[in-house]
Order: structure tokens, then sequence, then C-alpha cells
């Protein structure tokens, strides 16, 4: 057949099926994080598929992925975050992505290779568990295999594709001040993230607003709460 | 088609009907019988040639001394039973006696004139030849009702089955209802209940020696799962229990039940059960034989949809990935069931994970899936993961319930919590009622605090483990927000979370 009818037959598809993607889709598209100035320093436009892309845990990580979480979602995919010390707070538990919560570290890392190598989830985040040696290679093989993108919060950076680094700026925040100039509310904070990858280098400052936290108080903040205390 | 046999002498041959079975059984797949009418033995032909069966049946009868029985065949039940009880199928013959207070014409062979046809949808009365002008009292009604009917002047059943069935049931009842019903031939009766089908199965039986090794055990089940696997997926059915029991050298029998977190025919699954099952049992005799059964088994559902979207090719996979976790696991796949109690750490209890039926989350069974999600299946099989939705469209106002969740289109810190708050050293100043932390202590290193918010102060269970904390947030020098909280009843200090 000429390249010519192959190109139109192409053509042809794309318009009959805007939103179909080629077979080989999950090896070529990253996964975009859905935060516009961290896609932007990262290679290719977000997390590499099929890849192991290694976040060293300091502040703003968790803020970053879990938007890439939502992201992944709301592109009509699947994302599952395995949290394996316990930390997502319930109330602050977004709609959307899995939540596994694994009771040890070795069901974190057989469960995470198992969610890699079945291929269903676009992203795949382990945190709270640090895979060594021949773990690391062990889920590098699966990711591969699955061509999800997979994300280890870990300090151990080996065999990882893609490094990320994050910090929170220390004077970044922004606070709302109470009468007596008293810092009452953070409004935002400024997280500095850095991509490296071979032959790639590249941060960006990324302004994320703080999610109030939600202490149910038992009485005005001014005043002192006496309940609960001996009498 | 039902064929039924009457007749008014069988307590001369059989004291009890059911001896009559067996001989019958000969000429017959099932056979039922029942003492009502004076006794009426159901010979199932549904599928079969009737008129072949009941000639059969007749000659059987026969040849144990049973020359007047009657025969009827019908397409329901009511009309072969209206058939055999009233004579070669002919009008009149029939009385409310059932043919006892008269001489009855006695079927020595079954015809096509015993043949009774329910009447069409075109002309719901039966016709002459079929029940027409039977009398309704052949339909044994209730004495209370007979006296009604007779009151209306309805006395054949054409005559009550030309009735219009809403006003048989405002005037008559559902008694009424359900001899209007038989009246036009209509019968729902279950004569012959469902026969299960057997469920599939495979055994291996060895005499020459006896296996107490696991790796030669697993070997063995291998080969069952192969045949029973195979067996369910030409039944297309899913099993969710297997059954294996192993026959042993002392001749004892260990049975063990098999379970999978989802219905599947898949033999590597099974075989990873069987596997830790296996691996964990301590055999006290050898094993010479086993037996591999499904115990439970469900009908494979298949799903459709659009071969372009990204997850339907994953689904499965996706689907049994999940399965495998909650198997292996336990309930590890959660969401947050959030309450209002003041202590965040006591706030959430994180449930299973419900079946969404679209492969994406669903924040527990209270709440209505997000914008873009389609199907939801609710069936009982563990996960079932079907395609996920395309890209939801934006509609307003449709935020969480909990406004303290951020849109997807945005990242934010949010608060992480220890597991258990750490108790830390901390120094801190006096500012007006409270005290201020100006720097802590966690790990042997010491944290400089640049800014810190608070106390919200948060106190309870007057009654129960009392509580009395005052929160702050604080802003450490190494860039990180951090929330500590003084114990105003023990006097500590704890690290409780940090901002991520």
């Amino acid at each position: 057949m000429p390249a010519l009818s192959i190109a139109a037959l192409r053509e042809l598809i794309e318009q009959r099926f805007p939103d179909a993607t080629p077979a080989n889709w999950r090896a070529a598209e990253p996964v975009a994080t859905g935060v516009g100035a961290l896609d932007r320093v990262l290679p290719g436009g977000g997390l590499p598929r099929g890849q192991l892309t290694v976040w060293t845990p300091q502040g703003g990580a968790c803020s970053m992925l879990r938007a890439a979480c939502r992201s992944t979602v709301a592109n009509g995919e699947r994302a599952v975050w395995i949290d394996t010390a316990g930390t997502i707070v319930g109330a602050f538990w977004e709609n959307g992505p899995y939540l596994v919560q694994p009771k040890s570290r070795q069901d974190a890392l057989k469960g995470a290779e198992e969610l890699l190598r079945c291929g269903g989830f676009a992203l795949v985040v382990l945190d709270g568990t640090e895979p060594e040696g021949t773990e690391m290679v062990r889920l590098t093989r699966a990711v591969r295999e699955g061509g999800g993108a997979f994300v280890a919060i870990t300090p151990n950076p080996s065999l990882a594709k893609l490094r990320m680094e994050s910090k929170i700026i220390p004077h970044s925040y922004r606070w709302t001040r109470g009468p007596f100039d008293d810092p009452v509310e953070v409004q935002e904070a400024t997280i500095r993230v850095r991509a490296r990858a071979a032959g790639w280098n590249a941060h960006a400052d990324i302004t994320v607003p703080v999610t109030p936290h939600d202490v149910r108080l038992s009485l005005e903040p001014g005043l002192a709460d006496r309940r609960g205390l001996p009498r | 088609m039902f064929v039924c046999l009457w007749s008014p002498v069988w307590r001369t041959v059989a004291d009890s009907l059911a001896e009559l079975s067996p001989a019958l059984l000969t000429v017959a797949p099932r056979v039922v019988t029942e003492e009502r009418r004076g006794g009426l033995v159901w010979v199932d032909a549904r599928g079969l040639d009737a008129e072949h069966i009941a000639h059969s049946a007749l000659e059987v009868l026969r040849g144990i001394g049973l020359s007047n029985v009657r025969v009827g065949i019908g397409e329901t039940p009511i009309m072969a039973e209206l058939t055999a009880g009233t004579g070669n199928g002919e009008p009149g013959l029939g009385t409310g006696d059932w043919g006892l207070g008269q001489e009855p014409s006695i079927a020595t062979e079954a015809s096509s004139a015993l043949r009774a046809s329910p009447p069409s949808p075109q002309s719901p009365v039966p016709s002459s030849q079929s029940l027409g002008s039977l009398p309704v009292s052949v339909l044994e009604p209730d004495p209370a009702l007979a006296t009604l009917l007779d009151g209306i002047g309805v006395e054949t059943c054409g005559e009550l089955a030309a009735l219009e069935g809403e006003s048989v049931e405002v005037r008559l009842g559902a008694e009424g209802v359900r001899l209007w019903k038989l009246a036009r031939g209509e019968d729902d009766r279950l004569i012959f209940t469902p026969m299960p089908r057997e469920l599939p199965h495979a055994s291996l039986e060895w005499s020459d020696y006896t296996l107490t090794d696991t790796e030669r055990l697993v070997f063995s089940v291998n080969a069952l799962l192969g045949t029973v696997c195979e067996k369910l997926m030409e039944r297309g059915s899913l099993s969710r229990e297997m059954t294996l029991d192993l026959a042993l050298a002392n001749g004892a029998t260990l049975t063990n039940a098999v379970r999978s977190g989802r219905a599947t025919a898949s033999r590597k699954t099974w075989l990873r059960l069987v596997r830790t099952l296996l691996e964990r049992m301590v055999l006290p005799a050898g094993v010479v034989g086993l037996t591999l059964r499904a115990a439970t088994v469900v009908t494979d559902v298949g799903q459709q949809g659009d071969l372009f979207d990204r997850g339907f090719a994953t689904a499965a996979a996706t689907e049994a990935a999940l399965a495998s976790l909650a198997e292996e696991q336990g309930d590890v796949v959660v969401v947050p069931e959030n309450t209002a109690h003041p202590l965040v750490e006591r706030r959430t209890k994180w449930v299973e994970r419900p079946a969404t039926g679209d492969g994406r989350r669903a924040t527990g069974r209270k709440r209505a899936p997000s914008g873009g999600l389609s199907t939801r299946d609710e069936s009982p099989e563990g996960f079932r993961i079907f395609p996920v939705a395309r890209r939801p469209s934006p509609v307003a106002g449709s935020s969480s319930p909990v406004s303290l969740v951020p849109s997807p289109d945005s990242s934010t810190l949010t608060l992480y919590l220890l597991p258990t708050p750490r108790a830390i050293e901390a120094r801190t100043e006096e500012r007006r009622d409270h005290v201020l932390p100006t720097g802590y202590r966690d790990g042997g290193a010491w944290y400089g605090i640049l800014s810190a918010a608070g106390p919200d102060r948060v106190s309870g269970e007057r009654w129960g483990e009392a509580y009395a904390r005052e929160y702050f947030r604080c802003i450490v020098d190494d860039g990180g927000m951090v929330w500590l909280y003084h114990d105003a009843r023990a006097d500590g200090w704890y690290l409780h979370g940090w901002w991520d």
C-alpha cells in the first residue's frame, strides 16, 4: 500500500476516533502531572512510562505526586498510591486514585510489583518504603513490563531514569496575620523542584496553596480551653 | 410437554404411588407423584416425544396390572391434569368429582385426542376441544369462591377465562385470579424441580506410592486444575471456591476449601492459592489420592466496552491484580470513612474500597462518583474493573463533599500524620496566655522554628480518655512545616505531623 494511503488512513482514523491512541502510547507518552510548571521541567513533559523515577523525600514531593495522581485519573487512566507508613490523613484524601495501605514493607514491595506488572495503572507511587538492591531491580523490571510510570519516594536513586528533588523554600510561606500581627493561617508556599536525567537538568519554583487543616476547636482560639484538664 | 397419569384404582396395585416410580423411570427421565385428586403421577416429557412416552408409560403400568389408567398430555400441568381427569379430553365427561362419580372412560392408549393445548394469545378462552366447556369445579375452587362464581353465573372454565383480569382481581381477589389463570391454561406450578448441574471436578488416585512432598502434590493438583478450569471455561463459568480432598494412606480424608477473592477460572490463580494452602498444611500421612471440585460457581458475565477506551484493554488485568492483592494481604485497597471526631487521628476509619465498575476510585459507598464515571457495578464478586471513563467534563458545583480536598488541576501542601505522635523536646517562649515553641529536638537534632501559628486548642472526652492539646503549625528552618502539640494534661510536647 502506498505510504500516502497509510497516512490518509491514519488521518481518517484520528478524525473518526479522536480519543483513540496508538498501541504504543504507553511507551511513547509520558504521564503528565497536571502541574504545568512541573511538566515543563520534566523531560518529555511528564513522568516517563515504563521507567523508574525516584523522588527524594523532602518538602513538596507528595503534593506534586498527588497532583499527578489526580491528573492521571482526570485523564481517564488509573493511578495508585501505596502508603506503607500509613501517613495519609483520611480527611485530606481526594477522590480518584487508588490508595493501598500494606501492612508491612514486604507487602508494599510485593503489591507494588504486582500493580506495576499488571499494566493497568498509568502511575504508581510508592511512599514510605525504600527499595534496595535487588528489590529495586525487580520493581524496575515490573514497571518496564507493565508500561506505567513508577515513582518511588526514596533517597536511593539507583536504577532511576529520572531523579527528582524538591524543597520548600523556608521564607516563601505567605501568612495571613491576626490583630496582634501573629501568623494565623498559611496561604501558600513555594517549592523548588529539580529534575535530573541523562542529559537533562532543569528546575522550577512552583508556588502552591496550603490545604487548610481542619482542627475542630472547642472554644474560641484566643480563650484558654480547660476542658479535659484535671480539676 | 407434561404427561399426567390418573387412575381410580391405584391403590389396588400399590400402597404408595411412589412405588410406581421405579417402573416409570424406565421410560421417562423424571417422575413425580402427587396425592391430590386421588393420586396423580407426573412424567416429565419436556423436550421429548410426549406421545411416545405416554404410550410407553401405559405399557409399563399395564405390565404391573394397571389397565384402567387415563393419560393426559399438555403444554402446562393444568392442561395435562384436566385432560387426564376428564377422560380423552372430551368435554362433558369430566365432572366435579373428578370422574369418580361416574364410570370414567378408560384411556388405554395415548392419542392425539389426549393432547391439550393452552389457549392461544389470540383466543385466550379455551376452545371447546380443550377446557372451555369444563365446569369450573374441575379447578377445585375454594368453597366461598365457588359460591361467588355461582352467584355471578360463571359455570364453565371458558366463561371464567373470558372475564377481564382486572375485573377478576377486583371482584374475586387473589384466589380468583389464580383460578382465572388456570381456566386460561396458565399454570406455573413447578412440578419438576430444576436439576442442578454437576459442578466441574477431577480426581486422581494412585496406590503404588504415597506423596508427602508439597511440590509433587502441587504438580498433581496442577493437572487436576487444568481439567477443572477448562470445564469452567467451557461452561462460561467462574469459580469462587474450590474443594481439595486429600485421600491419605491411613484411610482418612482431608477436605480443604480454597477461596479466591474474586470468581475466576484462571488456572494460574488457583494454582497459586492451592500452593499456598499445601505449603501451610501438615500432613498426618502420605497422600494416595486427590479430588478437586469447584464448590461455588458463578456465571462469567462478559462486559462490553469501547475498544478505543484506554482502560478497557487493561481492565481485566487490573481487576486480577487487585484481587490478588486482596487475597494475599487482605483489605489493603481502602477508602476513608471520616467522622467529626475532634482528633484527626481518630477521625478516619479505613474501609475496603467498594467495587465501582469503572476502574477508578469512588470515595466510599455513600458518595456519588465524580464526573466522568459512568457504569457502576455493585456485584459482590470482588473487584470488577471496567473501562475507565474518558476525560470528565468540568461540571459547575461538582466539587468533592469534603471542601478540604484540592481540585484535580492543582497541587497543595497537605497534612500527613505520624502513625503515633512522637515525643519531642521543645524550647518555648511566653506569649500572652500560652507558650510558643521556638525550636524542638527530634532524633537527636535540633530544629529551629522560624514562625509558628497557634495554639489551636482541642480537648474533650470528659468521661473517657480525656485529652487537651494545643496545636501549633511551625515553619522549620529547613523549610518544612510541622504540626506540634503541647499535651496540656501531661505537659509534654509531641510531633504529630507535617505538610508535604
